[in-house]
């Protein structure tokens, strides 16, 4: 925005009532700096109302004990959501017993001595209307006493999530715990250690009918413990299921689980080795509502799973995401299959063995061609031919990843007449990437409302590509370049002025650690 | 949105309304904006490019585009335009931010200090 003139100030012009509107947009971080700007910005940014949902710990610097006492009065109780990192004990409970109105904790760790007081008992004495509970990293807080005290204290509490350190407390408090799950919406548990596995057993056993959760998400290996908590659990609509192996046996019982709930609306399995098309069809027969679906390491599906699957995915899908790590027998037809049109996001990565006579994913040209409301969409596949289809037959398309490249020419830019309105673009395992080719991406209309872009291996890049992109991405806040050899940090300093925007300028290691960055953003995106 | 009479509009100039019909037109047929949910996850960076061109103009242009869209009550562009100036403080240090808009500190340099002390822990690593 152009440079003002000695007195203009136009944002001044603007009421409290818009200056509002525009500090509720703004981050935590940001908002704290607008405090600092004068007295009347101080004023508007320290309203209670924008301080709803806070982050406090020992990740912010200033952050002394003591502080968050004043914090609390400063606060003024308004506080709707709060994540605590590592506070000490008796800082939380400070914080606690001036938030009244909190609905939603995590609770990232805990620093410090105990208090005299459990912040979990404070909870129960001083936040009533609880509806949801995070606690990570907190071994130790957990206990048969605070528990019961949460379960008497909390009527509210729909949501509780544990990961491994707290379940790990769960052992000698049985009884509690089944008292307040049976209140539970939604309930998250991780055991990962075999003592754990006792725990858990015990629990699935000891836990009673859970009418109102209907959202379960668990780790843990055994299939007893998963089938006995699905005996109790007859609203389950929501399941994510890390660790164990997603067998046909379970498939089964999970068409039986659907039956008695009325069909399931999202499904996530981590590990899925030894499901066969049988497994799959059934529960896809059983479950007309679905609309998300995650299967992860598919070995046993092939060509004929996923003809079977695609035939079968209920039209309101919404979110399908398919890996694995070989499909033996798929052919470019499978993938000419009609995918449900209201699919918004894909995610298939269908092709990690990499063979050379491999499928180039020619075939969703069909597939994919009834999708148009769908904005995320990352494969595996890719080939020039395929690239200009999929650009003009997605209009609503904002993210686009395409994790290898290896047929992908300069020509595909060429022949890509038209775009939508793409915000992110990541090109990896690309394999001719020269600046020339980075030009040709530049020149192409797929350029212009770009935000992120990554691209991998950039061995060949020089600072000429830094040059393109800086003046064909206006918009651009995010640049990743993995693996390269002839930019070098310095290069990237000196290129910051021939952005439009303040960019976030990265070099990446090599293509193998974008990849695996995908696969961890894939992860933690769905929890 | 059809102009069928005429109304007054203070603090606008015909060049002013002439941008805000042209973002009327050109979002004509979008669905009605979904109610948010006040306490929803805010973004400001999915904002569609035809309008982050679009509101690429001095700031006496945009504030009185906020203006405007407050006036007339057209909800879509009064969003998109105020997450565009969040966009022009995210990332800023305060220094900056009263570079980029002219604003005038008032405080005392002890009570500028204070204030940076009170809203240290608000800073996000």
């Amino acid at each position: 925005h152009l440079q003002l003139n000695e007195g203009d100030c136009f944002i001044e012009w603007l009421p409290d009532e818009l200056l509002t509107q525009i500090l509720s947009e703004l981050d935590q971080t940001s908002l704290g700096r607008c405090a600092q700007l004068s007295r009347r910005w101080q004023r508007l940014a320290t309203q209670p109302r924008l301080w709803r949902k806070i982050r406090i710990g020992c990740r912010n610097p200033g952050m002394t004990p003591g502080l968050a006492l004043c914090l609390s009065a400063q606060l003024a109780g308004a506080v709707l959501e709060l994540h605590a990192d590592r506070l000490a004990a008796d800082e939380l409970v400070h914080l606690l017993s001036g938030s009244p109105d909190l609905q939603s904790l995590t609770i990232d760790g805990i620093s410090g001595p105990p208090g005299s007081e459990s912040p979990l008992v404070t909870l129960s004495r001083c936040c009533r209307r609880l509806r949801s509970l995070r606690l990570l990293r907190c071994g130790g807080l957990l206990s048969a006493h605070s528990l019961a005290q949460l379960g008497a204290g909390c009527p509210h509490l729909a949501h509780l999530a544990l990961d491994f350190s707290s379940c790990a407390s769960l052992g000698g408090s049985r009884e509690e715990f089944s008292t307040l799950a049976c209140g539970l919406e939604s309930l998250s548990l991780a055991f990962f250690s075999a003592h754990a596995e006792q725990t858990v057993e015990h629990l699935a056993l000891t836990i009673p009918v859970c009418k109102r959760l209907s959202r379960l998400s668990i780790g843990c290996s055994r299939e007893s413990v998963l089938l006995q908590l699905l005996l109790r659990m007859p609203r389950l609509a929501d399941l994510t299921v890390r660790e164990l192996r997603f067998t046909d046996k379970l498939a089964g019982q999970l068409v039986a689980a659907a039956e008695r709930s009325g069909g399931f609306e999202s499904l996530d399995f981590r590990s899925c080795q030894q499901l066969t098309e049988r497994g799959l069809v059934a529960l896809l027969s059983a479950c007309p509502s679905l609309r998300r679906l995650r299967l992860s390491d598919c070995r046993a599906l092939g060509g004929v799973g996923y003809r079977l699957a695609a035939a079968r995915l209920p039209p309101g899908l919404e979110q399908l995401r398919l890996t694995g790590w070989a499909w033996p027998g798929l052919v470019e037809a499978d993938l000419a299959l009609p995918l449900p049109r209201g699919l918004r996001e894909l995610e298939l990565l269908l092709n990690q063995q990499g063979s050379p006579a491999g499928l180039c994913g020619l075939g969703l040209r069909a597939g994919l061609a009834g999708c148009r409301e769908l904005t995320k969409l990352t494969l595996d596949l890719c080939h020039s031919d395929l690239l200009p289809a999929l650009l003009t037959q997605l209009p609503r398309l904002r993210c686009l990843r395409l994790t290898d490249c290896r047929r992908l020419t300069y020509q595909a830019w060429g022949l890509t007449a038209s775009s939508p309105d793409l915000h992110e673009l990541m090109l990896l395992q690309w394999s001719s990437l020269t600046d020339e080719a980075v030009a040709d991406l530049c020149a192409s209309p797929v350029a212009r409302g770009l935000r992120r872009l990554c691209l991998s291996p950039c061995l060949q890049l020089t600072r000429a590509s830094l040059a393109s992109i800086a003046s064909s991405c206006p918009w651009l806040t995010r640049l990743t370049l993995n693996g390269c050899r002839r930019i070098s940090q310095a290069d990237l300093q000196l290129a910051q002025p021939a952005f439009e925007q303040r960019v976030e300028l990265i070099i990446g290691r090599e293509a193998e650690a974008a990849a695996q960055k995908l696969q961890f953003l894939s992860d933690t995106e769905l929890d | 949105m059809k102009a069928t009479k005429k109304f007054p509009c203070p603090m606008s100039t015909p060049p002013i309304l002439k941008k805000v019909i042209a973002w009327c037109t050109y979002h004509k047929d979008d669905p009605p904006p979904v109610e948010e949910d006040e306490y929803k996850e805010r973004r400001t960076d999915d904002i569609p490019t035809w309008d982050q061109e679009f509101l690429k103009v001095d700031q006496g242009t945009l504030f009185e585009i906020i203006l405007a869209a407050n006036y007339l009550d057209i909800k879509g562009l009064l969003d998109v335009s105020c997450k565009t100036v969040a966009n022009m403080i995210k990332g800023k240090s305060p220094e900056e931010i009263r570079k980029t808009f002219n604003i005038k500190c008032d405080f005392s340099a002890e009570e500028l200090e204070r204030v940076r002390r009170e809203n240290e822990w608000c800073e996000e690593k």
